[in-house]
């Protein structure tokens, strides 16, 4: 990557994105727009400043910095935001490393956990079928007597509450 | 649901559920194309790097060379003008020279011999009268013309006459 090469900026792409976006819904307590803001400037800063490291957990440090610093620069430009960002400041004091190290990935597993015992029966099962039994969605429609479509249509449903309901637990859970 | 993979997997899902569809696509894009330029951006940078170092060589090189010594003529404004005319001479060929020298004995001829001395003396003459004039012309008719108290004229009545009497 230090040299420009693609390939390996796509590795780090696949590698990196998600958890990367995941560690900033954390910290921005479920901001899905400021985390793909800050993830956007992260990724640039990347691209700019990426050197080589020794070890894959001083890498990931160092994008976690990244990701932290272009949260902030977006913060100091919405001024609207200003709540999210004296949040974002007392998540910094009290420990700017707290969600580095695979915490901001256990924190949301934790999360959909809870959330989906909250989920009604039908839906919950729904979940199990395709994401615990990897069911089709034939195997699912022909089961319940319905449609893939329908069942399609479902599965998005449940899969937005959810993320709606995770999102507005980490707005509401203590900074850590 | 235990199974750390299935967790994950419904985890990416949840949380890409509703985004925009092409977020992931367009940021995986604007991250390559900022590569490529950073990348082509290096690579001019390190080409002017060398052209620069090329460039300083051929500077020092062509400074380190001496140069040959050029003969200029001095600026029109910068000519002094000579307060003296610079004259070139050469001796003259001897054929060109003239040598005198001493004459022999007799070769000598002296002139102090042949002179003739002549050695006037005074008297033998006096003055004569108007009478005694007239009588020198004897039968040569002229008049005597008095012009002053102490000046008089002879005058001829024959011109021819008085040819015979002028004293050069």
């Amino acid at each position: 990557m230090a040299a420009g090469d693609e390939p390996a900026f796509r590795e780090f792409y696949d590698a990196y994105f998600d958890r990367l976006l995941r560690y900033l819904l954390v910290v921005t307590g479920g901001n899905e727009e400021a985390a793909r803001e800050a993830l956007q400037l992260a990724l640039v800063g990347v691209v700019r400043h990426v050197k080589p490291f020794d070890a894959e957990e001083k890498f990931w440090s160092w994008l976690t910095v990244l990701a932290r610093s272009a949260l902030a620069d977006e913060g100091r430009k919405q001024r609207r935001h200003f709540a999210f960002l004296e949040r974002f400041t007392r998540h910094r004091e009290t420990g700017p490393a707290a969600s580095s190290n695979g915490e901001a990935d256990e924190q949301l597993r934790a999360l959909l956990a809870s959330q989906l015992t909250t989920l009604p029966a039908d839906e919950r099962q729904l979940v199990e079928q395709k994401y615990l039994l990897h069911q089709s969605v034939r195997e699912i429609a022909n089961g319940q007597k319905t449609t893939e479509k329908a069942v399609e249509s479902k599965l998005s449903r449940v899969r937005r509450k959810l993320k709606d309901a995770v999102l507005m637990e980490l707005k509401h859970e203590q900074p850590r | 649901m235990n199974n750390r993979a299935d967790k994950e997997s419904l985890l990416a899902e949840v949380l890409a559920e509703a985004s925009p569809g092409d977020f992931r696509a367009t940021m995986l894009a604007e991250m390559l194309r900022l590569a490529r330029r950073r990348r082509h951006f290096r690579q001019v940078r390190r080409f002017a790097g060398v052209l620069f170092v090329l460039g300083l060589l051929a500077v020092l090189v062509v400074k380190q060379t001496p140069k040959p010594a050029m003969v200029s003529a001095p600026p029109p404004d910068r000519i002094v003008k000579q307060s003296y005319e610079l004259v070139l001479t050469q001796p003259m060929p001897a054929s060109a020279l003239i040598s005198t020298r001493s004459f022999s004995g007799n070769q000598m001829v002296a002139s102090v011999g042949t002179v003739v001395e002549i050695v006037t003396t005074t008297g033998g003459f006096h003055l004569i009268n108007d009478e005694e004039l007239l009588a020198l012309l004897a039968d040569k008719p002229a008049v005597l013309i008095r012009t002053g108290p102490n000046s008089e004229e002879l005058v001829f009545a024959n011109p021819e006459d008085q040819k015979k009497f002028l004293v050069y």
